[in-house]
């Protein structure tokens, strides 16, 4: 039998699809309404509600928590103050990425950390492997259920329960009240906009839905699905594990490994000449830079739309836009005298509804990952293989100063 | 009595490899017949009726270790091949507990979890590096073994081939490797596990089909040949058989007729008649002499499958039944042996066991 979250009881007579799937083994909804795109734009025009309490959550605490920390994770996490979470990713020792998430620094030796795969046995091993004696790794899964609100409204809801929401800045977190009911709120989310990610127990979860629904009706507050989630991420440029990329731990070639320069995230790695830490990785990483072997980068793609329409237009058919999201490999090739001159793939490529046009997520070698390289990628119009130009782009393709900005104020 | 039929060859036991032999012999246009003993085909793998109303599948009773290569060459589908999956394997335990897991990774991560959460993770560690260790082993499987006790050049030549391809694996690979060669089922999943619930679960791979326990040093390696079994690409899965393991070797027999093989039961061989040091054929139980012409020294590959007919005796046969012997247990028995025993000085346990008879 799948499992169930702690807002199950509050989701179900949202889901007008009839339709859940499962997300590690707990029944979610792909989307409530049946159309994604109404659920995307509650992320980017008024509020959502997302339920992501399937992902595996742990606390790690003890006076080495901080030190354990910095020996696994690829981002310095003492750069973090209580009070203030980080998006990081950790490494295998020939630097290939296991995984990505957040940690939220609760206090001096108090870390939360959220992941989508378990990693309670990996942490333990690594805190054995390392002798670091004075750290505990606990299992929060079953404790805590996860909200995501998000949207331009998120502010104006939450700070209606909460005055502490207000000092909130860009991945920022504070422990407050919601109805009496402890909740841990962090300004973090996956979708590029405005949004805070409530942590509640999971005997609360159900009282404090049913504050953040109250809260929410004046700006049309609906639950939304994971499929609008993704829609709203490839736009923000976040990347999926097992769509863009997967986890060392359960490859079976380096082929299917990636880096964290060969993922994008070199971002996480420019202080490292400042950092002096030995995190699982760091040499193999630090040789791939110095030497720049990367085999690939992973970069926005903007499609051209006239391209697009083109292609399928010259064929007799409409161009599909609406409700387009899509994890499967599209091939991308080099622009050349050459035909078919394979360069790389999409792993994400979807339709953004708000920017109007097709944009991907793509792995690309170095002479193409420059932004405005042009290359063609692959679309299959009436099972016929068709290439469209697409320009590389750097990511978020869509990045409202909303995200990051104090919200003052009731946001109209 | 002289029969007065020529046969080009006699495969003696009409178990599922007498059958899949038989099977290529008439196909290849040889004149075959197969012999058995019994009023059935099958072996160890049969189906009866041994209640009125009931039947019962006997012995060997699933389906993971047949190459696909036999189900295409045979055409077994046409004759009614139907290996349905097996989609659960449930644990007992005290007072009323129990372990169910199927074919969903994460709904079976919650069932460990019940148990240990830090065992549902290990698992899938554990099951992803067996897969990797079956991944590695698979090219081997469908080759003919070396002759790992032949001092002939060309032999020395494959197994050293044989021990660059090892040595050249991941040490990870190898290292297991080496485990399910010298070590326990229990002793491997003591270093992985904590759960004897789950433990006890997948140590049933290390012995079953065998007289070995978990603690039995040579139940690591009967965990790998399991594992080396698939459904479909799923490793270590088995598939039921309709009709049972029996409904399996009428397919196989249907396979032997329509390539214009014939299948004789109650039919028992004496012993195979030898003039001149060579086989000239068989006399039955009844008396009669069959004739076979056939010349075990000539094409590779036939021979292969002559040898592991003709050159066993008939307890041997049965012995090997049982076990489902094929390629993957030769291999594993000449092959990986052989290596374990070459690098045995790394002092794990003791050098590999002998698996029943092939």
């Amino acid at each position: 039998m799948p499992q169930t979250t702690p807002f199950h009881n509050c989701l179900k007579p949202y889901l007008e699809t009839g339709i859940w799937k499962h997300w590690s083994g707990y029944l979610v909804a792909p989307r409530y309404q049946y159309s994604s795109t109404a659920e995307y734009y509650a992320i980017r025009n008024s509020v959502s509600l997302l339920d992501t309490s399937p992902l595996f959550k742990y606390k790690i605490t003890g006076s080495k928590s901080l030190s354990f920390l910095q020996s696994v994770m690829v981002r310095d996490i003492a750069q973090c103050q209580p009070g203030e979470a980080q998006y990081t990713c950790w490494c295998d020792r020939d630097g290939f990425v296991l995984q990505d998430g957040v940690i939220l620094r609760i206090s001096e030796n108090e870390f939360w950390i959220t992941s989508a795969e378990p990693s309670l046995r990996y942490f333990r091993s690594i805190a054995k492997k390392l002798s670091i004696s004075d750290v505990k790794i606990d299992d929060m899964t079953r404790d805590f259920g996860i909200l995501a609100i998000q949207g331009p409204h998120a502010f104006n809801v939450l700070s209606q329960l909460t005055d502490d929401v207000g000092d909130l800045d860009y991945f920022d977190l504070v422990q407050t009240k919601i109805d009496d009911c402890p909740v841990t709120i962090s300004r973090t989310g996956f979708t590029g906009d405005l949004g805070y990610e409530v942590w509640i127990r999971s005997d609360h979860a159900e009282q404090v839905w049913h504050c953040l629904v109250d809260a929410g009706k004046g700006y049309n507050i609906i639950p939304i699905g994971l499929e609008a989630l993704k829609m709203a991420r490839v736009e923000a440029g976040l990347l999926l594990l097992d769509v863009d990329f997967n986890s060392s731990r359960f490859a079976w070639v380096d082929e299917q490994r990636e880096t964290p320069v060969e993922l994008g995230w070199s971002w996480m790695l420019r202080n490292l000449t400042h950092d002096p830490r030995e995190f699982i990785g760091r040499v193999a990483i630090e040789k791939q830079i110095s030497e720049k072997s990367n085999r690939w980068r992973t970069v926005g793609l903007s499609v051209d739309w006239h391209d697009y329409e083109r292609v399928h237009l010259e064929t007799g058919i409409m161009a599909p836009k609406h409700d387009l999201y899509c994890e499967s490999t599209k091939s991308i090739y080099r622009r050349s005298d050459k035909e078919w001159d394979y360069a790389g793939y999409a792993s994400s490529f979807m339709f953004s509804p708000i920017l109007k046009k097709p944009i991907a997520i793509a792995k690309l070698p170095n002479d193409l990952a420059k932004p405005g390289t042009e290359v063609d990628i692959e679309v299959s119009v009436i099972r016929k293989p068709h290439n469209v130009l697409a320009t590389v782009q750097r990511m978020p393709f869509f990045d409202p100063i909303r995200k990051t900005q104090r919200p003052e104020g009731r946001i109209v | 009595m002289k029969s007065d039929t020529q046969y080009d060859a006699i495969v003696i036991g009409g178990g599922h490899n007498g059958l899949i032999n038989a099977a290529y012999l008439a196909k290849a246009g040889l004149k075959t017949i197969v012999l058995e003993q019994r009023p059935l085909v099958g072996g160890a793998a049969i189906t009866e009726e041994l209640i009125p109303g009931y039947k019962f599948t006997t012995f060997s009773y699933a389906l993971s270790l047949l190459r696909p290569d036999i189900v295409q060459d045979l055409d077994l589908a046409a004759h009614g091949l139907m290996v349905l999956p097996m989609t659960n394997t449930f644990q007992p335990g005290f007072n009323g507990e129990y372990m169910l897991l199927g074919p969903n990774k994460d709904a079976n991560f919650h069932e460990i979890s019940r148990f240990s959460t830090e065992d549902a993770e290990s698992y899938r560690d554990l099951s992803h590096l067996i897969n990797r260790v079956c991944h590695a082993l698979m090219p081997l499987v469908d080759s003919i073994p070396p002759n790992s006790i032949s001092q002939d050049p060309a032999d020395l030549a494959e197994m050293v081939q044989l021990n660059e391809y090892i040595d050249g694996l991941p040490s990870d690979i190898r290292e297991m490797i080496q485990k399910f060669i010298n070590c326990s089922a229990a002793e491997i999943l003591d270093e992985y596990l904590e759960s004897d619930l789950l433990k006890a679960q997948i140590a049933s791979s290390g012995i079953i089909g065998t007289k070995a326990g978990p603690r039995s040093k040579e139940s690591g390696l009967i965990w790998l040949f399991h594992k080396l079994g698939e459904y479909d690409g799923e490793q270590g899965e088995w598939g039921f058989h309709k009709n049972g393991n029996g409904g399996f070797t009428q397919v196989l027999a249907r396979a032997v007729e329509s390539f214009g093989g014939t299948i004789r039961t109650d039919c028992g061989a004496e012993h195979v008649i030898y003039a001149n040091g060579k086989s000239s054929g068989v006399l039955l139980k009844d008396g009669t002499e069959l004739n076979g012409q056939w010349d075990i020294n000539e094409g590779t590959e036939l021979n292969n499958l002559y040898d592991s007919t003709l050159e066993v005796s008939e307890s041997e046969i049965s012995a090997a039944s049982q076990l489902l012997v094929t390629n993957e247990l030769k291999f594993l028995k000449d092959v990986l042996v052989f290596h374990g025993e070459s690098s045995a000085t790394n002092g794990l346990c003791s050098p590999a066991p002998h698996l029943g008879s092939s």
